[in-house]
């Protein structure tokens, strides 16, 4: 056995073993849970904004910018302590897993699975083959920020309209990376509109960052050459604001700001230090 | 099972109020609210929607009172049938119940209520809430 397949089956069965001493303890007491059951899904179309801190591929020093219209389904299922959420607004991602532990205040989640980001779904053919061409390893290099299976704890504190969240996430491959956060966030309303702003930090390990930006040796092309990420901090803040048009139908709009450091920004894939996106979306709720 | 003279009395009674343009009959007075529901976002999350309330000829001899469960105090009063509707700023996480009653005797003529409904079925710490990974 390897010791790469040891660390997996050792992780794995770290998580059944949170998840069997963990749920018994979170159906104990239904009175004092800060979550409900339920759930929803929705679909929606809308359009979307962004700006990447990416070089483009057919361009020296600009910014890979976004325009498009989007189609997205979403949803939450939460039934006792299991949970699977599908975001999309805020800080997207998909996970599934059970609340541990709680008490009027907190939640501590397991994260069996999480993938942050926006699954783009496409169709592609050819793409496990090595490119040949200067552009298309170019092109591969841009693109590599896709999906990243991973597992790990959220531990939240609620606090009337507020929120304080901890959260780690280790990747099931390329290196083991480790995506760590700290958020805090708050909500309102006014009249019948519901506004959300979140601010946050996190923490991205010398492996999670360096799939992302880094270069290797065999991936250098004259255009990017070899660089190792070191392991980096970014900040980003998230606004958004909703507002029920139907009984079915809510429109949503975010705006969404991200900074990153030098660790990030000394990648010769990167071009800028600040990302930002802009999306606004119509949803039907079933 | 009513006498053959009661039962007569009664059709012919249930006749006269029939024909006579009855302007604040308890039966027959319509209370409506425009629009009846109130959409907001979450379970638990208060509604805000104007709306108005309308309702027939009352009668014109009388003293009317528009009522809310929601407050003690009568949201309107007035004399005669002049007045026939009342634009109310709806404020509520569940229900409110309206009825317009006849000053004096205290009799209840119409009844109707505006009702919040959620998109999302969760409250808003549920998980439609946040949205954050």
């Amino acid at each position: 056995m390897t010791r790469s397949v040891r660390r997996r089956l050792v992780q794995r069965a770290a998580v059944a073993a949170l998840l069997a001493s963990g749920v018994g303890a979170a159906m104990a007491d239904e009175a004092t849970r800060p979550y409900a059951d339920g759930g929803y899904f929705e679909i929606g179309v809308g359009y979307f904004v962004s700006r990447s801190i990416k070089a483009r591929v057919d361009g020296d020093g600009q910014r890979d910018v976004s325009r498009l219209g989007t189609l997205s389904l979403s949803g939450a299922l939460r039934r006792g302590p299991f949970f699977l959420e599908a975001r999309r607004g805020g800080l997207d991602g998909v996970s599934v897993g059970a609340t541990l532990w709680y008490d009027r205040q907190h939640t501590l989640d397991v994260l069996a699975a999480h993938v942050p980001g926006t699954v783009d779904i496409g169709w592609s053919s050819g793409d496990d083959e090595p490119a040949q061409d200067e552009r298309s390893r170019n092109d591969r290099l841009l693109s590599r920020e896709s999906l990243l299976g991973m597992s790990g704890l959220r531990l939240r504190r609620f606090q009337g309209d507020s929120l304080l969240q901890l959260s780690t996430a280790i990747g099931w491959k390329h290196g083991n990376g480790v995506l760590s956060g700290l958020h805090l966030g708050r909500q309102w309303q006014w009249g019948n509109w519901s506004g959300q702003a979140l601010v946050g930090v996190r923490h991205a390990s010398s492996a999670f960052a360096d799939f992302i930006y880094g270069v290797d040796e065999d991936e250098a092309t004259e255009r990017f050459a070899r660089y190792r990420v070191p392991s980096t901090v970014f900040a980003e803040a998230d606004v958004s604001v909703a507002r029920p048009l139907a009984r079915r139908l809510v429109w949503r709009s975010a705006a969404r700001l991200r900074q990153f450091d030098d660790a990030v920004t000394d990648s010769p894939l990167v071009t800028g230090s600040r990302s930002w996106s802009l999306d606004t979306t119509l949803s039907y709720v079933f | 099972m009513c006498s053959e003279r009661r039962c007569f009395v009664a059709v012919a009674a249930l006749w006269w109020a029939g024909l006579t343009p009855v302007s604040a009959s308890a039966e027959s007075l319509e209370l409506v609210a425009r629009p009846a529901q109130c959409i907001a976002l979450h379970r638990g999350q208060p509604c805000y929607q104007e709306v108005v309330l309308s309702w027939g000829a009352l009668d014109a001899q009388g003293t009317w009172c528009l009522l809310s469960d929601a407050q003690s105090a009568p949201l309107r009063c007035w004399q005669g049938g002049a007045v026939r509707q009342h634009v109310h700023a709806y404020a509520s996480a569940d229900t409110e119940r309206f009825s317009i009653r006849r000053d004096g005797s205290g009799a209840i003529v119409a009844k109707t209520r505006v009702t919040t409904v959620w998109v999302y079925r969760e409250p808003r710490r549920g998980s439609s809430g946040w949205r954050l990974f």
